[in-house]
């Protein structure tokens, strides 16, 4: 792992230019950055009508396996799946495998690991797929099936935790010889990079058809995430006794957005590796219980403010997947109950979209949190005395990923917003770089679960964390994204269906 | 990092108190009265604005 201890280093060591130059190349930030921007490179071929990556694996809910994976690219639809999954682990192998060598991990032994790790992940991306597991009410008609556990695909990332658990717990020799490829912290950020892509090309579709949403949206969230993390952070710090190490990330991870949010907080204020990933476990399994509970409340209480629901999903829910999946079971359950109570029936979408805004402003905003919480710990918490830390001090711990996100949002949304005529092209770029972040993302859920040790932890230690997580998220953070949300997005109601 | 793991229970079990430091002081009630009052503002924008759409 390549986050030292907090503290492990001097704060005001400068670099020289040679090992400068070795730092862009020696470290996993650094190649979380080079790797997401590879991929993502290669995905914008088709932005010039060269489609580089078309080929690659993408699942979708499945009744018949022979359904459940196709090549990404419309174009490439006749492509045998054998051949786009196969070639999906050859060039992820391929390309980790240079990252390896230059991170001075043995490449034979990495390669080996990296192949347990790939297939077992990409089964349960696979597995979490299954219709009875993954569809959403909006979709059990289309499937013909009765009943569903409502997971949404995400369930593979569960599944994959579960596994990586079973493994690191029961299978400890196994789990040790995996240890060359099991760096979850490389996998999230190269998916995080990635992500950035995808929420530059969704940003710059909203901003021609709802500029109203958008605005609602980031308004909501700069309050509403200024006040979570404040609130999170106090109630770990005060009275739950948690250190600066872990309460930062804890409060990034309950009131931000999950995941990459824990991982680029604990990169910034140089916690222990651990530290974020055990919040990130945490994340999912809240995510889930979010998922499965919300919508049905926002149905029950929210359908005369259809919108609201919609913000309030993107504002509560943390992990993308799970925020974008409650935000499509309330465009459903809302606009049904509507239409039964009010007889009105209002476009589909509209909710979702809300959820979805206010999701990636959320997303957005990290890499600005991640900056001022470095420039802070680096300047006044973990100062040397006598030292002057200046702006190498910041840039050195600064998440370099981080840079690598705001970069391909960035670079999608110009091109998409300056030449609309390019929006399709730059949603296909988006979708062959997401059937490489899901991987990354899966990756990194097992390799969580390999290297977390919950016997240990279920003793002791992690039913704080979770006391923590549950008194916050159902103790204010619902219910403050929902006045945040009733704020913004109150009286504002999507278009009438054929109206 | 599977070692670091196991000892993590005896780690939360032991942590000992860290006094809030001044400055996280500050981090918490900047970020909660920026928070407060850019939720009032931007409240009042949206309103103010919400015609103009």
């Amino acid at each position: 792992m390549s986050i030292p201890t907090s503290g492990s280093s001097s704060p005001t060591a400068v670099l020289t230019a040679p090992a400068r130059r070795q730092g862009l190349l020696a470290s996993e930030d650094w190649w979380s950055v080079w790797l997401g921007l590879f991929i993502f490179l290669l995905s914008t071929g088709v932005l010039a009508g060269v489609d580089v990556l078309g080929w690659a694996a993408k699942s979708q809910v499945w009744l018949s396996l022979r359904s459940a994976v196709k090549p990404v690219s419309p174009r490439l639809a006749s492509l045998p799946v054998v051949v786009s999954i196969l070639g999906t682990y050859v060039f992820l192998l391929a390309t980790t495998s240079v990252g390896a060598a230059f991170l001075r991990v043995s490449v034979r032994r990495f390669a080996a690991a990296f192949t347990v790790v790939f297939w077992i992940s990409y089964a349960c991306w696979v597995l979490g797929h299954y219709a009875y597991i993954a569809a959403t009410p909006d979709k059990t008609r289309g499937l013909g099936i009765g009943w569903s556990l409502q997971l949404t695909g995400e369930a593979g990332f569960i599944l994959a935790l579960l596994a990586g658990l079973a493994i690191g717990n029961f299978l400890p020799r196994a789990a040790a010889w995996l240890s060359a490829a099991t760096r979850p912290e490389w996998y999230i950020k190269t998916a995080i990079v990635i992500m950035g892509a995808g929420l530059g090309a969704k940003a710059a579709q909203a901003t021609g058809i709802a500029a109203v949403v958008v605005f609602h949206g980031f308004c909501a969230i700069v309050a509403a995430y200024l006040i979570f993390w404040a609130l999170v952070y106090y109630l770990a710090r005060r009275f739950f006794g948690f250190s600066r190490e872990w309460a930062a990330p804890l409060a990034s991870g309950v009131s931000i957005c999950g995941v990459s949010a824990a991982i680029a907080t604990g990169a910034a204020i140089r916690a222990r590796p651990v530290v974020p990933i055990m919040v990130s476990s945490l994340v999912v399994v809240f995510a889930v219980v979010e998922l499965v509970l919300l919508p049905f409340f926002a149905q029950a209480f929210l359908y005369h403010e259809p919108m609201v629901a919609g913000a309030w999903m993107g504002l509560s829910v943390k992990t993308d997947g799970a925020a974008v999946a409650s935000g499509a079971i309330v465009d459903s359950l809302v606009r049904a109950k509507a239409m039964a109570v009010q007889g009105v029936r209002y476009e589909e979408g509209w909710m979702l979209m809300a959820a979805t805004t206010t999701k990636m402003f959320i997303d957005v905003f990290i890499g600005v949190w991640a900056l001022v919480l470095a420039v802070i710990w680096c300047t006044k918490i973990d100062r040397v005395p006598g030292d002057r830390p200046g702006i190498a001090t910041v840039w050195e711990r600064f998440p370099k990923f981080v840079l690598g996100y705001v970069l391909t949002f960035l670079a999608l949304l110009v091109v998409c917003v300056w030449r609309p005529d390019l929006r399709p092209a730059g949603e296909l770029a988006s979708d062959e770089g997401t059937s490489f972040r899901v991987l990354f993302f899966a990756m990194t859920f097992l390799t969580i679960g390999l290297v977390s040790n919950f016997r240990k932890l279920r003793e002791e230690g992690i039913w704080r964390l979770a006391a923590v997580y549950v008194v916050s998220l159902f103790g204010f953070i619902v219910w403050i994204g929902l006045a945040i949300s009733w704020v913004f997005f109150k009286g504002i109601r999507p278009p009438i269906a054929g109206g | 990092m599977a070692e670091e793991s196991s000892h993590l229970g005896e780690e939360m079990r032991r942590m000992q108190h860290e006094e809030l430091l001044p400055v996280e002081r500050r981090l918490i009630a900047c970020s909660l009265i920026l928070g407060l009052a850019l939720l009032l503002i931007l409240g009042w924008v949206s309103t103010a604005l919400r015609g103009a759409f």
